[in-house]
């Protein structure tokens, strides 16, 4: 029995399915390196990442299942859920077999895991449009930090990219060391595991000013702070600037 | 020295009007930023996303959207249930269109809001009040180039052409329509009249149907310029209720005439809350949330399940009930037309039963084409089936407790001391209860046998 480990970015994921896929047995489990410890009775295999294997996956699904079937599966990926890999294994396994129907099998047990990541993964993306805040530095440009749930950070860069086009900007995955920086409608990604930031009054008088309107906006006579919970889990907090622990 | 004291003075008034200005706009309902599709340009300031963006969320739970305030609260009328009423003994302030349209840029940048969400008092009249708004529309459109979300509410009585205008700037416009009758208006906001709210929304609402230039109805001649947008996330209109004696059905009725005359979007309801005392507004303990839920709840049923208003109340029922949603209470006056077995229904007659909302039938729609459904499936597809059970078959298995009996299914859904699934099956039950009669009567199941 194989345990497929590869190197935890999508590359390394890509090249262990193909090469699990192309196995005759099924796989015990699929793990980034550093996970759990295969059994004594597992043979591990460990994968080296490969441009033209990925490429060929990629255009294999695509080709034999759907546009939406690699949507979906690049998106389970980016939610980095425990039991993503092997999950996808099977998603693809089946997708391979019956092709382009596969998403219709939302209630199998192949297939349901897969779309829930998807969905995860959707929510938290919407989600952070509204809750990214971005904080003017002293040098002029427009510092965001964020620790979201799964590596959403390049699904939600593009949309600031549009939206910002006459500003620099940077959000920053600080659970990753992930940041995307954005520059007059330009974006990339890179690796970022710390900055030092500074602030000038103006820009806290606007904070101020924003915690002053989030206050007053509140009904009092309809207050309810569940549903607030149910919409803005408390784990987004952190990085707001508007303060619902004191409102 | 002296020139950052002055800065920080003038942040400060900022500040405080900001305080009032957004405060006195608070009881707007709307915060919604959808429907509008504005393409960010290169070198610019903003976007617009179809789907609408929330930003946080407030202690009421209310999504924060849109930057909601007044340009003044300064106001010449004196309607009974209005904070900014003249009469009313609060701070005034007014945003200049300079002031307002830096803070909507600097709150924007922040990735603060969506947009702005302008309304106003009126002050000294319609035209100027409408004028200053535009004006900050202006700015932030054509000096700052901003391409952000921005909804502004109409002035009644102001022109024409300043109406035609705010379109062109804006991406949604409203009316507020204040009171569900033309004599709750004149009774409590006697300065404004029905016909004043009535004629800028037929405005708009032609404005926009010049659109559609493929509707023979809607011949008009085009006032705009190839290109030019106006009002493109539509027109909405809110009315308080509880503030005045319309029943549900009057209220939903209205609602549906708004949907179909003026092409509304959306028509928002607002539990009236009382800010001022007046002799003319009626003494309630609070804001009438439930109400204002159920009416919600029906207004859904018009605009996404198919329903027209009739068929959710008449006037021999004209009021929601309070313990079961509007769709449950049309279904238990016809269950002749329930189960209906998920495998087969229709889209149409899924949306029909309760429980099962617009998500919960597409997803059923989707997933019967790969495998006949069993509740088992349903269940993992995420469908609640609480109240589902009693009116759907899966694969010929019924699991509710009646198929023709709307009282047992009513009183299974609203007393909580019943279990929500009753395994027993009809028959069953009622042998059990006849033989045991005395052994069953505290228990609140002794009253669902009471109905055999």
């Amino acid at each position: 029995m194989a345990v497929y480990v590869y190197d935890g970015e999508w590359e390394g994921l890509m090249t262990a399915l193909y090469q699990a896929l192309s196995d005759d047995t099924p796989p015990t489990d699929i793990q980034p390196a550093g996970a759990v410890q295969p059994t004594f009775f597992d043979t591990v295999i460990h994968v080296n990442a490969d441009p033209d294997t990925v490429t060929r996956l990629a255009a294999g699904i695509r080709r034999r299942v759907s546009d939406m079937a690699f949507h979906n599966v690049l998106y389970a990926y980016l939610s980095e859920i425990e039991g993503a890999p092997m999950a996808i294994y099977r998603y693809l396994e089946l997708g391979f077999e019956i092709g382009r129907t596969v998403d219709r099998h939302m209630a199998d047990d192949r297939v349901l895991p897969v779309l829930r990541m998807v969905d995860k993964v959707g929510a938290e993306t919407h989600r952070l449009l509204g809750l990214v805040r971005f904080r003017q530095t002293t040098d002029g440009i427009y510092y965001s930090s964020i620790s979201p749930d799964g590596q959403v950070i390049g699904l939600i860069a593009p949309h600031f990219a549009e939206r910002m086009a006459d500003m620099d900007w940077i959000i920053h995955d600080v659970r990753r060391g992930l940041a995307a920086l954005g520059r007059r409608g330009e974006w990339q990604l890179t690796t970022l595991p710390y900055i030092e930031a500074e602030f000038d009054e103006d820009e806290l008088r606007y904070q101020e000013a924003w915690k002053t309107y989030y206050r007053q906006v509140a009904i009092a006579t309809r207050a309810n702070p569940r549903l607030r919970r149910n919409y803005m889990p408390v784990r987004y907090w952190k990085h707001l600037i508007e303060d619902p622990y004191r409102t | 020295m002296l020139k950052s004291i002055q800065k920080g003075k003038r942040k400060m008034e900022l500040m405080e009007k900001l305080a009032i200005l957004g405060d006195a706009a608070k009881y707007d309902v709307s915060c919604s930023s959808s429907g509008s599709r504005r393409k960010g340009k290169r070198g610019e300031l903003g976007n617009a996303a179809p789907a609408g963006i929330c930003h946080s969320w407030a202690a009421d739970g209310r999504c924060i959207s849109l930057l909601k305030v007044l340009q003044t609260n300064a106001c010449v009328y004196n309607c009974a249930y209005c904070q900014n009423r003249r009469d009313h003994d609060l701070p005034r302030a007014s945003f200049t269109p300079e002031e307002l349209s830096d803070l909507t840029i600097a709150f924007y940048r922040r990735n603060f809001i969506e947009g702005l969400f302008l309304s106003s008092a009126v002050h000294p009249d319609p035209d100027t009040t409408m004028e200053r708004m535009i004006r900050t529309l202006d700015l932030l459109r054509n000096t700052h180039h901003f391409h952000g979300y921005i909804h502004i509410k109409i002035i009644p009585g102001a022109s024409p052409e300043l109406i035609h205008r705010a379109g062109l700037l804006a991406d949604r416009v409203s009316v507020n329509i204040e009171l569900p009758s033309a004599k709750s208006l004149h009774l409590l906001a006697p300065q404004k009249t029905s016909k004043g709210i009535l004629a800028p929304m037929t405005q708009i609402t032609e404005g926009i149907a010049e659109r559609h230039p493929a509707l023979p109805e809607r011949r008009v001649i085009p006032m705009r310029r190839p290109g030019e947008k106006y009002v493109p996330a539509g027109q909405t209109t809110q009315m308080i209720v509880g503030a005045s004696r319309e029943n549900d059905y009057q209220i939903l009725k209205l609602s549906e005439g708004l949907y179909r005359r003026f092409s509304m979007k959306r028509v928002y309801f607002s539990a009236y809350i009382p800010v001022v005392s007046d002799s003319r507004l009626p003494a309630v303990p609070g804001p009438p949330l439930l109400r204002e839920h159920r009416l919600y709840q029906g207004d859904w049923l018009l605009r996404f399940y198919g329903f027209s208003a009739d068929e959710i109340l008449d006037p021999q029922n004209p009021d929601f009930d309070t313990d079961l949603d509007p769709k449950c209470c049309w279904a238990l006056r016809h269950l002749d037309q329930f189960p209906v077995e998920v495998n087969r229904a229709p889209y149409e007659m899924l949306l029909r039963v309760p429980g099962i909302g617009v998500r919960s039938a597409r997803r059923i729609i989707t997933a019967r084409k790969a495998q006949r459904l069993t509740e088992e499936h349903l269940k993992k597809l995420g469908i609640v089936l609480k109240r589902a059970r009693h009116f759907i078959t899966c694969a010929g298995t019924y699991s509710g407790v009646s198929c023709d009996n709307d009282d047992l299914i009513r009183r299974v859904l609203t007393d909580p001391r019943l279990p929500s699934t009753v395994n027993l099956r009809m028959h069953e039950q009622l042998s059990l209860f006849q033989s045991h009669p005395t052994l069953f009567d505290p228990n609140p199941l002794s009253r669902v046998s009471g109905e055999f």
